[in-house]
């Protein structure tokens, strides 16, 4: 009668071993940055330079951001030709790194869904600026500046 | 009652040997010797998946590694192993240590030297293998896209810095259980400002320290078994566990089983590695996936082989592998050691493996020198830049030892 509870337990014991084991080496992940539109750029066939544009970096390509997205001058409307007079370097980093890129196009999304658009200073507003800026020191760099520079112009909060 | 008599028994025999050592340079014995290796890699699928040095690159041509080592027998109880070697790295010191044996059962090995893990660390030398590269859990360099997979689990050797306790215990004629226990230096990446994985870099440069004060510790448990002259099975548990970023905030555990059965002269080797290893999640930008809530700060990097060898002849042997890795967890965009400067995107997933086919012959003209020739068949689970999930390779090399 006691034989088989000890077996039981062990079995129990064993059973929850496995599952805390496989656990503790199951990591999780989020939502792919390739989600919102990104892929690597093929390597150049000539330049023989690994996986990467970049002689021995090996990775994939760098991004390359499209043409609204880099710092012309007629960007588009005010906050984009401020922040390109003024926050080139930030705003390329930003187009250049895969979850800013992404972080980007959630923000322009939650600033859509606010009451005007994000073009008035809101709460709701506010709320999209911090999760922007709570991606990472890219996002929070890219802030930084727009509050110096283009603050009236985008309305930074 | 057992263990304080066992205790008083081992300190009876430290304090006998102690008491009983010769004079200094009684009796000493010396042993020279050495090895190289020179190699040449051909990957056909040149120059796409290919190229010149450096991180996310194979190497391709000759490579060479040597090394020359001397032991000393300074007394009955006391040794000293000192080993040089040159490789891709330049040269590196492999081995400076010595040993104190008290009993068979109670050895302390203090110095630099690779810590016990494993089956194949015992055999990472050149000479001591019929292929020409290592098992891809212990690959140190030689592997495609090595760049992408940071090397294998564990690449041997990896000579550190510490202190070993270890010994071997015979259970009569037919089988015997070997220990070991550990506090080294351990792995370490100082220099990238987000620490995602291990910079093995930094363990060949001539910057030996590292600003991670605690040590890493580690053992391994091993029991062989003896039938006669013609067969015997090893089958042996380890594991370690340390920090490797200045902060002491980013863990590593790597945990192994190792099986190896040898009838007559037939070989059959397998072996498992799994390393779980924690990285900074504080600039998420730096990943190709975003960190999830929970259990999204880690990796966990797998490696197997399974490997038969079979002599056909007194100087022919074949030898059949089959090896792998898998990965799983979120990828960084940014090389080890590249100071996050150049983001870009893995070619890697959240979940990457490979698997390689080996068959290698090593055909040996004198008992020391042995030609290796092996052709390997690899399988990723993700497109390099040409959409290319196959490659193939071939080794050419020669191994003399001394």
């Amino acid at each position: 009668m006691r034989r088989p509870q000890v077996a039981r337990s062990l079995e129990l014991a064993l059973a929850l071993l496995c599952v805390a084991g496989c656990a503790a080496i199951d990591p999780e992940v989020g939502p792919s940055q390739e989600s919102c539109g990104i892929s690597p750029t093929p390597a150049s066939p000539a330049s023989n330079a690994g996986y990467g544009a970049t002689p021995s970096s090996g990775y994939g390509a760098p991004l390359q951001p499209s043409p609204s997205q880099r710092c012309t001058p007629d960007a588009g409307d005010p906050c984009d030709d401020c922040e390109s007079r003024y926050c080139c370097m930030t705003r390329l980093a930003c187009y250049t790194d895969p979850v800013c890129t992404c972080a980007d196009q959630a923000m322009d999304t939650c600033l859509a869904a606010t009451d005007e658009g994000g073009a008035v200073p809101s709460s709701q507003a506010a709320r999209c600026w911090s999760a922007f800026s709570a991606f990472g020191t890219v996002e929070q760099a890219r802030v930084a500046c727009e509050r110096t520079w283009c603050a009236v112009a985008c309305t930074v909060q | 009652m057992r263990v304080r008599v066992l205790l008083w028994v081992v300190l009876a025999s430290a304090v006998a040997a102690l008491l009983s050592r010769r004079a200094a340079n009684a009796d000493e014995e010396r042993t020279f010797a050495g090895s190289a290796q020179l190699d040449y890699h051909l990957v056909a699928s040149e120059p796409a998946a290919v190229a010149a040095p450096g991180p996310g690159t194979t190497f391709e041509g000759f490579t060479l590694e040597t090394a020359v080592k001397t032991a000393v027998d300074i007394s009955e109880h006391l040794s000293a192993n000192v080993k040089v070697c040159f490789g891709c790295h330049g040269f590196e010191l492999d081995m400076a240590y010595f040993d104190f044996r008290v009993v068979d059962e109670l050895n302390l090995r203090f110095g630099r030297f690779s810590p016990s893990f494993g089956a194949f660390n015992l055999r990472h030398d050149p000479a001591n293998h019929m292929t020409s590269d290592k098992p891809l859990p212990y690959d140190m360099g030689r592997m495609l896209r090595k760049g992408d997979w940071n090397n294998g689990v564990l690449p041997s050797p990896f000579p550190t810095n510490g202190v070993e306790v270890n010994g071997t215990h015979w259970i009569g004629n037919v089988a015997q259980l070997d220990y070991a226990a550990y506090a080294v230096m351990g792995f370490k990446n100082d220099t990238d400002p987000n620490p995602t994985d291990f910079n093995f870099q930094e363990s060949h440069l001539p910057y030996y320290l590292t600003s991670d004060p605690r040590p890493e510790s580690g053992s391994r448990l091993a029991l062989t078994v003896k039938t006669g002259g013609a067969a015997d099975m090893t089958l042996g548990a380890s594991g370690l566990f340390g920090t490797y970023d200045p902060e002491n905030r980013l863990t590593y555990a790597i945990v192994g089983g190792d099986y190896t059965l040898r009838i007559q002269h037939t070989a059959l080797r397998m072996e498992y590695l799994v390393r779980r290893q924690e990285f900074d999640t504080s600039n998420p930008d730096i990943f190709k996936y975003a960190i999830a809530p929970a259990g999204g700060d880690f990796f966990a990097k797998h490696g197997a082989y399974v490997e038969v060898e079979q002599p056909f002849t007194e100087a022919l042997d074949v030898l059949g592998r089959i090896d792998g890795m898998y990965r799983v967890g979120n990828v960084s965009n940014v090389p080890v050691g590249s100071g996050n400067e150049t983001p870009e995107l893995s070619p890697m997933t959240y979940r990457s493996s490979v698997v390689r086919e080996t068959l290698a012959l090593a055909y040996s003209f004198e008992r020391n020198f042995r030609l290796k020739g092996s052709v390997e068949l690899w399988e990723f689970s993700y497109a390099d830049a040409d959409g290319r999930e196959t490659e193939l390779s071939f080794h050419l090399g020669a191994v003399g030892s001394f």
